[in-house]
């Protein structure tokens, strides 16, 4: 299962500008991700202002209400938390945010202690935070996490967006799939053998074991290599086929081809706003506001504004605010 | 026992627009200190690195009891010559021991062999071996350190010893010591050797000869009472400070002022005829004597009194500068 | 508390034998390769001056160059895996060698060389008992320095699967799991420490004892410094 989504550009050219925030990420990583998985151990970034529950009295305009919205460093997570802020200012909130703080295990101690009021999680990162199997029903993962959040952590799952899964996906080069003549997962049965896939480290738990378990198949080779370099290592020959995530904007560049799950084996990772109940009690047009964005939001969509702000250069906030106003979600 | 030849010796340097030694013939007799002296630029050192072959002349030739260097292997050569440089050049990884049997290790002598040689030469250097044999380099001031590079030099028992500048960069004191001592071991040692400096006392002090060069050329050799008495030209006057008093009292000797009246029998007191000027005119004034007599070999040659030592300086000073 | 460690070492997927073999590998080549390129390099270039400048400010800008840009932009050249990995880490652990390198033979006094050239040394025994003698601690540090990088970075490797205790940080901060993450970044900082201790001790063994700080001149030095020696003008 996969928890944080780095910014996955694809040319060569991209990676170089990528590469340093992703090994400097590490070292914070290594460091933050134990500190964070050792339960009540507050990890408050320096910084971070603290939580504002108390100062403004509740109202229908969010006028005075100061929020502060925070995001991993995923162009997913900071899309998602960008058009949180835009509409929550556009109703007179006065926001904050903190795009790309950190890792996973930064955003939950982040959320926690109060450092940050809301940011977008997904269901079944969710899950994993909660020492939870992963699921594939949307509906059961999004329940489960809600309801130990607010019974544990005093904090609300809004409503998901149900049509945007962030998981993984099997996919191939156009040449490849043309030439093995590939579509859904169940054609890779009869060729498996031959094939050797790339997935990154957490890719082989979370798609390569249910893939193989579920098909009944098992690869020739499996290489361990980063997501975001696995495009190119099928396009190279170096590999056959590659786990990738299904919001990879290199997935439209080069054209490569996901292959169907047919038997629906890959986990459910839908984003949703997790926010503090102590802001909902204090605004609680929070919920509405939010909530009203995502049945706009499917996995299309957002692997096109992905593209736009990671392959075009775009800012996230100029990508985020042209679409909400495409979607007469903000007026200009 | 060695005589160093220099026979038309000429040495240009790719892109110099005067050659940096520039026809050069002269000999340092055998057993002699010779000082290479000159101002900076003047060719001194290039002429002393001609002699090991740091540098070969472009034409001429250097010769070692008559034999040109050029027909020797430059290696072979250079284990015979001892060379001591101003930066000292002490290896800092090997101790002082080390340091001094160098030349004999590089040709494969043991070092039990040569321990007692390098002790011999440490106090004859005046460094104590049992104190400074293990030291390392660092551990040494510059006098020190000179004094071990001038062991090492030695350490080979080379004929000839080639030093450039090799006081060059202590303090006056530990210069004047050094002087002395170098004096004290030559008369056991009876080296050849060549000394550059740029220091006129350096010069007249050590010096059984003086070389003066300038811009290459060789203006003038010979001894320092020649050089103060009869300098070749201005310029030799002006770098010897030939014209001052003091320096012609400190080095001249006693028997360029003999009293022409002969030898006066009530002159109580005698000195030698080695004894400078200085040294005479001090006598003859603590020993409140009209007239001393100097003797050589013990016979006497005549004497001197206030009178003819005044008058030999006024004679010498208006001969010069005839 | 230790039972996901334990769980984690014992599950044979974890393969820590293997994975130790791999990384001790992707250290052990490019720390030789390093060396032999870096010292090679900088034999060639110390004694020429403009050389030395250009390959100097070179290396110095490709330290420069994150080694994950590096793995990415040779990717298309020398694939994934194994190789592409060696050489990135290579190129990683050249400039530190190289420089040093490039330092250690110009920190030789040209004044002590005149003075071996002089005694009669030939140029092979200045080589061996001068400048090698002097230079090897330079170098030496140089070495430890480069190799001590290349152990802190190989989990780097991972990323084009080149394997080793990468796989299990990477594993473990994607999957939000302590076990492997710690037992990964555990076992590369142990490796880093002793490199780094293992090295600093040959660096000593190769310095001449006169070279080691902390050797205050003796007492008996007490001779001034430099004079004032009267001069021609």
């Amino acid at each position: 299962m996969h928890v944080d989504t780095p910014a996955r550009p694809h040319t060569s050219t991209t990676h170089r500008r990528r590469a340093r925030p992703i090994a400097l990420l590490w070292i914070a990583a290594l460091l933050l991700a134990a500190c964070g998985t050792a339960r009540g151990q507050a990890t408050v970034p320096p910084g971070a202002a603290p939580a504002t529950g108390d100062t403004a009295s509740p109202a229908v305009s969010g006028a005075g209400v100061k929020v502060t919205i925070g995001s991993k460093l995923d162009v997913d997570g900071q899309l998602n938390a960008q058009m949180y802020a835009l509409l929550l200012q556009a109703r007179g909130f006065d926001v904050t945010t903190k795009l790309g703080l950190g890792q996973t295990p930064v955003l939950d101690q982040a959320i926690k202690s109060g450092a940050i009021d809301i940011y977008p999680e997904f269901t079944g990162t969710a899950l994993t935070l909660l020492g939870l199997p992963s699921t594939q029903d949307p509906q059961k993962a999004y329940n489960d996490v809600k309801a130990r959040y607010a019974e544990q952590f005093q904090l609300t799952w809004l409503d998901p967006a149900y049509e945007l899964n962030d998981s993984y996906a099997i996919c191939t080069s156009p040449a490849v799939a043309q030439q093995r003549n590939l579509t859904t997962i169940e054609d890779l049965k009869p060729i498996a053998g031959e094939l050797t896939i790339a997935a990154q480290q957490d890719g082989i738990e979370a798609a390569v074991d249910p893939v193989e378990r579920a098909y009944d198949l098992r690869f020739g080779n499996v290489v361990q290599i980063a997501e975001q370099l696995s495009f190119d290592a099928v396009t190279r020959g170096d590999a056959d086929l590659n786990v990738c995530y299904t919001t990879d904007p290199a997935i439209l560049v080069d054209n490569f081809v996901v292959l169907q799950d047919t038997k629906n084996v890959f986990p459910i990772y839908n984003p949703a706003p997790v926010v503090r109940a102590h802001l909902l009690q204090e605004a609680p047009q929070i919920a509405d506001i939010l909530n009203e964005l995502q049945p706009h939001l499917s996995t299309e969509v957002v692997i096109e504004l992905i593209k736009q702000v990671s392959v075009d250069h775009k800012s996230v906030e100029e990508v985020a605010r042209a679409f909400l106003e495409q979607e007469g979600l903000l007026t200009r | 026992m060695a005589s160093i030849t220099f026979s038309q010796v000429t040495k240009r340097f790719p892109g110099a627009d005067r050659p940096a030694v520039d026809t050069v013939s002269f000999t340092v007799p055998a057993d002699e200190i010779c000082m290479l002296l000159g101002t900076s630029g003047s060719g001194k050192t290039t002429l002393l690195r001609m002699v090991n072959r740091l540098g070969d002349p472009t034409s001429g030739q250097v010769l070692i009891d008559g034999v040109p260097t050029t027909e020797q292997d430059p290696i072979h050569l250079r284990r015979g010559i001892g060379y001591v440089i101003q930066q000292v050049g002490l290896f800092p990884h090997l101790t002082v021991e080390d340091n001094v049997r160098l030349v004999p290790s590089i040709t494969g002598e043991p070092a039990a062999k040569s321990r007692p040689r390098v002790e011999a030469l440490l106090r004859l250097v005046g460094l104590p071996p049992a104190e400074y044999r293990r030291r390392y380099p660092s551990q040494l001031s510059g006098g020190q350190a000179q004094r071990v590079g001038l062991a090492r030099a030695l350490a080979a028992d080379p004929a000839i010893l080639l030093m450039d500048e090799p006081f060059g960069s202590l303090d006056a004191i530990t210069r004047g010591r050094m002087q002395q001592e170098l004096l004290r071991m030559q008369q056991e040692l009876h080296k050849t050797i060549l000394f550059v400096t740029h220091d006129v006392d350096e010069a007249l002090t050590l010096g059984d000869r003086i070389a003066v060069l300038a811009e290459g050329r060789l203006v003038q050799v010979g001894t320092p009472v020649e050089l103060l008495a009869t300098p070749a030209n201005a310029f030799v006057r002006r770098l010897m400070g030939a014209d001052s008093i003091v320096r012609q009292f400190e080095y001249l000797p006693v028997t360029l002022a003999l009293d022409a009246a002969g030898v006066r029998p009530h002159a109580a007191e005698s000195i030698t005829a080695d004894t400078t000027l200085l040294e005479a005119l001090l006598r003859l004034i603590q020993s409140e004597q009209p007239a001393l007599v100097v003797e050589e070999a013990g016979r006497p040659i005549g004497h001197v009194t206030l009178g003819s030592i005044s008058r030999s300086v006024r004679r010498h000073r208006s001969g010069v500068q005839a | 508390m230790l039972a996901p460690f334990r769980q984690f070492l014992t599950d044979p997927r974890t393969d820590f034998a293997g994975e130790t073999i791999t990384y001790l590998r992707l250290c052990a080549i490019p720390i030789v390769l390093a060396v032999v390129i870096g010292l090679v390099l900088g034999v060639l270039v110390a004694r020429r001056p403009l050389l030395a400048f250009v390959v100097s400010n070179l290396s110095g800008l490709a330290r420069a160059i994150p080694t994950l840009a590096f793995l990415a932009a040779v990717l298309p050249y020398l694939g994934i895996g194994f190789t592409p990995a060696v050489a990135a880490l290579t190129a990683l652990g050249i400039p530190p060698i190289l420089l040093n390198t490039i330092a250690g033979l110009r920190g030789v006094d040209p004044a002590m060389v005149d003075a071996a050239r002089g005694m009669g040394m030939a140029p092979r025994q200045i080589l061996s008992r001068v400048e090698i003698p002097l230079v090897l601690p330079v170098v030496a540090a140089g070495v430890r320095t480069s190799a001590v990088q290349i152990v802190a970075t190989a989990p780097l490797a991972a990323l084009i699967g080149a394997g080793g205790y990468g796989d299990y940080i990477l594993a473990g901060i994607n999957l939000l799991r302590p076990a492997p993450l710690v037992v990964g970044a555990g076992c590369v900082a142990l490796l880093a420490l002793l490199v780094e201790f293992g090295l600093a001790a040959v660096e000593r063994a190769v310095t001449p004892a006169g070279l080691r700080p902390g050797r205050s001149p003796a007492s008996a030095a007490v001779e001034s410094g430099p004079g004032t020696p009267a001069r021609i003008t």
